[in-house]
């Protein structure tokens, strides 16, 4: 059929001929043409018209006006990708991504610390400022929404991330209250910092600035120190590797600072006492096993 | 320069150490004749019998395994020598110059491949596993001075393999007290003052010569 076209029809003669070779094809294409498009049309409208989003921020300006936080696994997926391309609603997941995003450029070598996440779900309790709606934090009240001066326990990232909006007030966590204090001081080397937090120094260090006081800096370096002379005087012994109680009482700072000794001091132990001088690679050593 | 067995600490393994140790020059006697021997780090030999020669320690043994020479311990390596430098490292707080740096892993090469060339073996080893003793505990002692002002410490004298043992834990530590003692935490008012007042330099400045 394409081929019988004369040589006086025009440019576009051909172009039609390619894609409809009789004129009374052409509503047939336009209605094919319009069907594949309709989708998108109705897509696109849809996209245009105003969706009914909540958008209260934690940045409102407003401060009657509840905040709103969504935890996202309770919304559809469709919502929840809609929900955080909104900017002014976060959801927890969001905010924690917009936390650990945003710090200095110093910190960032620790994005990947493991120690660094654990210690930062560390909770604190906090004191919130402003209302708050859309929070299941949780389980076991019955509404969700949370009031103005209501205490709450949050992880430490979450606290954080909301007390630079102003939205709550971070209090002193317990390891850092005073009986703590009286009992480093009276016998630094014998208080079991462990149970009280894991990661004492680390936690304390990033605690001191947000609730803004000034005696932690003190209290964490004159409990290294003392703690310190108590790990330097049996870390390179190798006869306090066996399980002792002094394990249980150090923080996992200090416990790697100990363990370093003890590996250092142990590879040296093991060279001296000799041992097989050229070692032979596991997989050279197995037998083929045979495969019948 | 770094060791490759650990990466974050970057700390040598006692092995590596070894390696490095066994470019330490040795006397040794051989009983064959041989040519010199010419190599990247200088040139050994020739080699006669009964004629003492330098090789370094990795060529001493590999020729001692052969049973193609008899290895002469160093002069440090003698029952009145150690016991000299033991009672010298007993009674000062400073650590003695008189052993090498590589003497830990000197020795224990020695011991391992050329035991019938040393004097006393058994109480050469006694010897230096005392002074290493002793000499250990004072670098425990000086590192428990540390505080949060510390930014470096200085012990004389320490062998390669003592540094080697402390240094994951020092570097730690170190690191340990200087996040702690940082200002932004501790906004100490008595260490401003302390700290004295920039001297004022006064004098006229003076030209830069064209």
């Amino acid at each position: 059929m394409a081929t019988k076209f004369s040589k006086s029809q025009n440019f576009q003669g051909k172009l039609t001929l390619v894609f409809f070779p009789k004129i009374k094809h052409l509503p047939f294409f336009i209605f094919i043409l319009i069907t594949s498009l309709l989708p998108s049309f109705i897509l696109i409208s849809l996209r245009r018209s105003p969706i009914s989003y909540p958008t209260h921020s934690l940045n409102n300006p407003n401060p009657h006006s509840p905040i709103t936080l969504f935890a996202v696994h309770s919304v559809s997926p469709f919502r929840r990708h809609d929900l955080l391309r909104h900017s002014s609603v976060y959801s927890f997941d969001e905010l924690k991504r917009k936390y650990r995003s945003s710090r200095q450029k110093d910190r960032m070598a620790k994005y990947y610390d493991i120690d660094d996440i654990i210690m930062e779900e560390e909770t604190v309790s906090v004191i919130f400022q402003k209302a708050a709606s859309g929070v299941g934090i949780d389980p076991s009240s019955e509404m969700d929404f949370i009031e103005t001066g209501s205490k709450v326990e949050l992880p430490f990232w979450l606290a954080h991330e909301l007390q630079l909006r102003q939205a709550v007030s971070v209090n002193v966590p317990s390891c850092f209250d005073q009986k703590t204090r009286l009992e480093i001081q009276a016998d630094s080397a014998g208080v079991d910092l462990r149970s009280r937090c894991p990661f004492f120094y680390d936690f304390g260090c990033k605690i001191a600035p947000i609730v803004g006081d000034r005696t932690i800096g003190f209290l964490l370096l004159s409990a290294f120190k003392s703690r310190y002379k108590e790990i330097l005087t049996k870390a390179h012994s190798v006869a306090f590797a066996a399980g002792s109680k002094f394990w249980t009482i150090l923080t996992k700072e200090e416990i790697n600072l100990y363990e370093t000794a003890q590996s250092a001091m142990a590879s040296f132990k093991k060279w001296r006492m000799g041992g097989p001088r050229f070692q032979i690679a596991a997989v050279l050593g197995r037998k083929r096993k045979s495969t019948e | 320069m770094a060791g490759q067995s650990n990466h974050e600490l970057s700390l040598f393994s006692a092995e590596e150490l070894e390696f490095i140790a066994e470019d330490e020059i040795v006397d040794i006697v051989p009983n064959l004749k041989m040519g010199p021997l010419n190599f990247i780090s200088g040139d050994f030999g020739p080699f006669t019998p009964q004629i003492v020669t330098q090789v370094p320690l990795w060529l001493a043994i590999a020729l001692k395994k052969r049973g193609k020479c008899s290895i002469r311990p160093p002069l440090w390596m003698s029952v009145e020598k150690l016991s000299q430098v033991l009672e010298a490292e007993r009674d000062s707080q400073e650590m003695s110059d008189q052993l090498p740096f590589h003497y830990v892993e000197i020795s224990r090469l020695l011991f391992d491949h050329a035991r019938d060339n040393i004097p006393d073996v058994y109480m050469v080893r006694s010897l230096i596993e005392d002074i290493r003793n002793v000499r250990f505990h004072k670098v425990e002692t000086d590192l428990e001075a540390f505080n949060g002002r510390t930014i470096a410490v200085k012990i004389k004298n320490l062998s390669a393999m003592e540094v080697n043992i402390v240094r994951p834990f020092i570097g730690r530590a170190l690191q340990a007290f200087y996040k702690h003692d940082s200002p932004e935490l501790i906004p100490d008012p008595e260490r401003v003052s302390d700290r004295r007042p920039q001297v004022v330099n006064n004098a006229p400045r003076r030209q830069l010569r064209r």
